[in-house]
């Protein structure tokens, strides 16, 4: 059946193809029909009819075939595009994301005859049948990956690819696929021996050599070789021959047994040799496409597994480590007085490594960055959807699409995003009417824009509506209790205005079924504080609000306070560090038998990190204490000893240990050892929300 | 700057197809041989990117022709225009160094498809 | 005891290449019969022996610096790092409510999958790796009484194993 992998380029197609059709729809709504709009909605439903029909998802294939058919007419001029038609178009749409769910996993059972039916009507009476244009184009999916033709090795042959791997050699699966119409394929195939010759050695072919000069093959052939050259230099060196459609070239891996102890196991060669036939696969099915398939926006790519830049991450995560260990090095080399040429060369040497892994860090980092566009492509339609229910005109405005985050930022921004956009069109635009009223143009703005800035990414959510009114917003908090009437009082706009940030707090006067979820904005700040981010709101009553988050560029590698805490050593995420202080004993002051110091007027609770986490800590006069969180909710955790700043790679618990308290994961230092990473978040939530009176009162 | 061909084949016509074919394209024929001893001197003379050779003529024919500018020049780009049936002989040409070839009749695609992928080496 | 970073400033890495042919040579011997279901390792604990199914046992190694995590469970002895991975493993002793004896030379952690984790254990020591015929095994209550960590009880010649529910377990 269908491979892990080949399902995952199904569906990342598929999902393509989908916002495709779904951009495609939005425009023909917006701008009426264009021959260019329309010929991608059909392609997109071609390549999605073929694909599904190929995995065996019989309704996913025939819905887009009805979709396509519907398009192939409107193309050829027989049929035109209502308004009326788009409703029913997006109604399909639905049911098709709805297959595609259950794809993932979904279990209910999806009924699509109903819109069959109504994508029917447009062309009932002419009798449709499989034909036409639409079977003529080739079909996008290529049927890549596949596996069951590949030739067996025997043990003389496993021994011989042993042999060449141990000297260093690379072994490869070659699957060689020549032009439909070649001539002479028997001399193509003495070709490409002839050039494989020239590089290493064919071991094996499927059909074996005497077929192959025969004749007697269909369009492929199979081939396995060593080589000391790359899959890739190969696949070049195979294609540079006339009449080749294609070649795949995959590594082959043996079992390790035989020469070594360590036990890497099984399961990660394959994954990783999956991997890669995944990513060829997909550069395959890139390549052959010259039917226009690129559209304008697409980028060439090549799909990599997630798995596999996890993998190489964690390579240069172990990188990073191995220069920190060396840094310390040269430094202990330098304070040991020894000024000659050694120290000199190995802090070259250091400097130079650090430049070479800093490189592959980010070109790695790259490698997993997404477009937030990813994210964003949602909105049209949403936006669309929710303002037509409330009867409200929005332009939607996006900018900076292309903005690349890394990929698990991406999986988690949505969420909040979605948050701030409903919010923005249920509370914040105001009705039409109302919009007239007020002398504002009729059509209300929301503008989604994401920039690059420094080392980090920022988004910013806006909107010309009715803005937030720091007056409604004390009054209701005084009202749910979230603060008391005195501190409101005292609070300057600003502050009050982030009280909407707060548990327990929310603005919608009146609960609606788009926004009035029980997520509330406190949520949103939770979710994306999670990722080491930070939102801000602006906001002018009567002229709108804006939402601006900040996050970072990547979650794997962090910068990081060290600390150390009964001879083991901790980490603090930097982003979350405002500073670090020395205090001594008799600066703690007790404010309802909760320990507090006063940091420039400010007073902060403070934690313990010893007590907290069970451990005996040294009686000392002098603590050091690390001021974490956010301006406005800090707290000071003491810790036995700062160490300083250092690039770390989070790793997880696992989900074995699942979450701890106060702890978001692990670290591999310099010399080998674990240090666990102290979840900063966590603790700060703790802490100020139990505080939170007395620092009010404090204050 | 147009990659410069030299068109060996001993039938006028078909040199004239193939000229209309490449020039077409964009490549320039920098000069004509109706046998491969012919060719070995227009190859010393405008040492071209891409030679197009035929492989029976007159004189000496395409493998020979091969193997002598090969001799001289082992990088010389050489794309054997062959006719069905020829296999065994393609081969041989294909061993002496030349470093692809095409089918008689063909279809103008194949020979620039074929020049393209030689060149691209 | 948890031992200072100072004290071991080779690493564990250092510790595992120096491991030794035995220890490879195990570990192999596991990796190669790691087809069949019969096999066992077979590992003291308290002084009793007990097994546990080769195919979920990935490897065995000596034992490293363990770094604690506090607000854990208190049968979870800590992470350690296993070739760049973080692994958690537990104090079987702690786990099933057996007496602690000290550390030894013996010691072992083993390393056994767990869904796509790798989770280590600590023993007193592991002896060989072997195999049972499905007559010597006993998984009646009677034999296994209330315990819920062994499936059953394999008997061979004079000795007892204890087969580990390595489900209940790591549960």
């Amino acid at each position: 059946m269908f491979s892990d992998e080949e399902l995952g380029v199904f569906l990342d197609e598929l999902d393509e193809k989908i916002e495709v059709i779904s951009d495609g729809f939005l425009q023909l709504e917006r701008a009426g029909e264009s021959p260019e709009v329309v010929q991608e909605i059909f392609r997109a439903a071609h390549t999605i009819k073929g694909s599904s029909a190929i995995m065996g998802y019989d309704k996913m294939s025939a819905l887009t075939h009805e979709m396509e058919n519907l398009f192939d007419r409107i193309r050829q001029g027989e049929l035109r595009v209502t308004s009326e038609m788009i409703d029913v178009l997006f109604e399909a749409l639905d049911t098709l994301k709805l297959l595609r769910d259950k794809v993932v996993g979904g279990d209910a059972d999806v009924d699509i005859d109903p819109i069959m039916a109504k994508l029917g009507k447009y062309f009932r009476g002419e009798s449709d049948q499989e034909s036409g244009p639409a079977e003529s184009q080739p079909l996008s999916v290529s049927s890549g990956g596949e596996s069951e033709n590949e030739p067996e090795l025997t043990d003389a042959e496993i021994e011989i690819i042993r042999e060449a791997l141990l000297r260093g050699l690379n072994a490869y699966r070659i699957r060689v696929i020549l032009d439909p119409d070649c001539q002479m394929k028997n001399v193509r195939a003495f070709m490409v021996f002839d050039r494989l010759e020239g590089m290493g050695e064919v071991i094996k072919s499927e059909p074996p050599a005497e077929q192959l000069e025969e004749g007697e093959f269909d369009r492929e052939f199979d081939l396995v070789a060593v080589s000391e050259k790359t899959a890739d230099e190969l696949r070049q060196k195979i294609l540079g021959i006339a009449e080749i459609e294609d070649a795949r070239v995959t590594p082959v891996r043996v079992s390790d047994d035989e020469f070594t102890s360590t036990t890497s196991s099984n399961a990660e060669e394959e994954a990783s040799l999956a991997a890669s036939k995944t990513a060829n696969a997909a550069a395959d099915k890139k390549a052959d496409g010259p039917s226009g398939m690129a559209t304008p926006k697409t980028v060439r790519t090549v799909r990599i597994s997630v798995d596999k830049l996890d993998n190489l991450m964690n390579l240069v995560g172990e990188l990073v480590i191995e220069r920190t260990r060396l840094d310390r090095f040269a430094e202990l080399m330098e304070s040991g007085q020894k000024s000659d040429e050694l120290v000199d060369t190995i802090s070259e040497i250091s400097n130079h490594l650090g430049q070479v892994t800093g490189n592959l860090q980010d070109e790695i980092m790259k490698a997993r960055m997404l477009p937030i566009n990813q994210v964003f492509s949602r909105f049209p339609r949403m936006v669309r959807d929710i303002a037509h229910k409330l009867g409200k005109e929005i332009n939607l405005v996006i900018e900076g699409r292309e903005t690349e985050l890394d990929r698990n930022i991406i999986e988690i921004i949505g969420e909040p995003l979605l948050h701030l956009v409903r919010n923005a069109i249920d509370h914040g635009i105001e009705t039409a009417e109302e919009r007239r009223q007020l002398g504002k143009p009729v059509t209300g703005m929301l503008k989604l824009k994401a920039y690059h800035e420094e080392n980090h990414i920022v988004i910013i959510v806006e909107d010309d509506g009715r803005g937030i009114d720091p007056a409604k917003v004390k009054q209701a908090a005084i009202q749910k209790g979230v603060v008391d009437a005195e501190s409101a009082e005292r609070m300057s706009d600003k502050d009050a205005i982030d009280l909407i940030f707060r548990p327990g707090f929310s603005t919608a006067a009146e609960v609606s079924d788009l926004s009035g979820r029980g997520v509330g904005m406190d949520v949103v700040r939770n979710q994306i504080e999670q990722i080491n981010g930070t939102v801000d709101v602006k906001s002018s009553p009567g002229k709108g609000t804006q939402f601006i988050i900040k996050l970072p560029l990547t979650l794997a590698i962090i910068r990081a306070l060290m600390v150390s805490l009964a001879n083991k050593i901790y980490a603090f995420p930097l982003a979350n560090v405002q500073e670090t202080i020395q205090i001594t004993c008799n600066e703690i002051q007790l404010v309802k038998d909760r320990e507090v110091i006063v940091v420039r007027g400010s007073v902060l609770p403070l934690v313990r990190l010893a007590e907290l986490f069970g451990e005996r800590s040294e009686a000392k006069d002098k603590l050091s204490v690390v001021i974490i969180g956010t301006a406005e909710n800090m707290v000071g955790v003491v810790v036995d000893y700062l160490i300083g700043e250092q690039e770390i790679v989070i790793k997880s618990l696992g989900k074995y240990l699942g979450r701890i308290p106060g702890l978001s994961g692990a670290t591999i230092l310099g010399d080998g050892n674990v240090a666990l990473i102290v979840d900063v978040q966590a603790l700060v939530q703790e802490f100020t929300r139990k505080e939170d009176k007395v620092s009010a009162r404090a204050g | 700057m147009a990659a410069k061909i030299l068109v060996v084949d001993d039938a006028a016509f078909m040199r004239m197809t193939i000229k209309n074919t490449v020039t077409k394209a964009g490549y320039e024929v920098v000069d004509e041989a109706e046998n491969g001893a012919v060719a070995i001197k227009k190859y010393e003379e405008h040492k071209p990117d891409v030679v197009t050779m035929d492989i029976t003529m007159p004189e000496l024919d395409g493998i020979g022709a091969v193997k002598a500018i090969i001799a001289k020049d082992p990088d010389a780009k050489i794309v054997m225009v062959t006719a069905m049936g020829q296999q065994q002989m393609v081969m041989e040409a294909i061993q002496a160094g030349a470093k692809d070839f095409i089918v008689k009749p063909f279809e103008q695609e194949r020979i620039l498809q074929a020049i393209k992928k030689v060149l691209n080496k | 005891m948890p031992k200072s970073l100072q004290q071991h400033p080779k690493g564990p890495l250092n510790s595992l290449l120096q491991s030794g042919k035995m220890l490879a040579n195990l570990t192999r011997k596991v990796k190669l019969m790691s087809n069949t279901s019969n096999q066992l390792v077979i590992f003291r604990l308290a002084d009793q022996k007990y097994a546990l199914p080769v195919d979920r046992t990935n490897e065995i190694i000596r034992m490293v610096d363990i770094t604690p995590v506090p607000r854990s469970d208190a049968y979870v002895e800590g992470i350690i790092n296993l070739r760049g991975k973080v692994v958690p493993v537990l104090n079987l002793h702690r786990k099933m409510g057996l007496p602690e004896g000290e550390r030894s030379r013996d010691s072992r952690i083993v390393v056994i999958e767990n869904g796509e984790e790798r989770i280590g254990m600590i023993v007193d020591g592991v002896d060989e790796v072997s195999t049972y015929e499905e007559d010597e095994l006993d998984m009646s209550d009677t034999a296994i009484g209330d315990n819920s960590f062994i499936k059953g009880i394999i008997k061979r010649d004079k000795n007892l194993w204890l087969l580990l529910d390595l489900n209940s377990i790591v549960k």
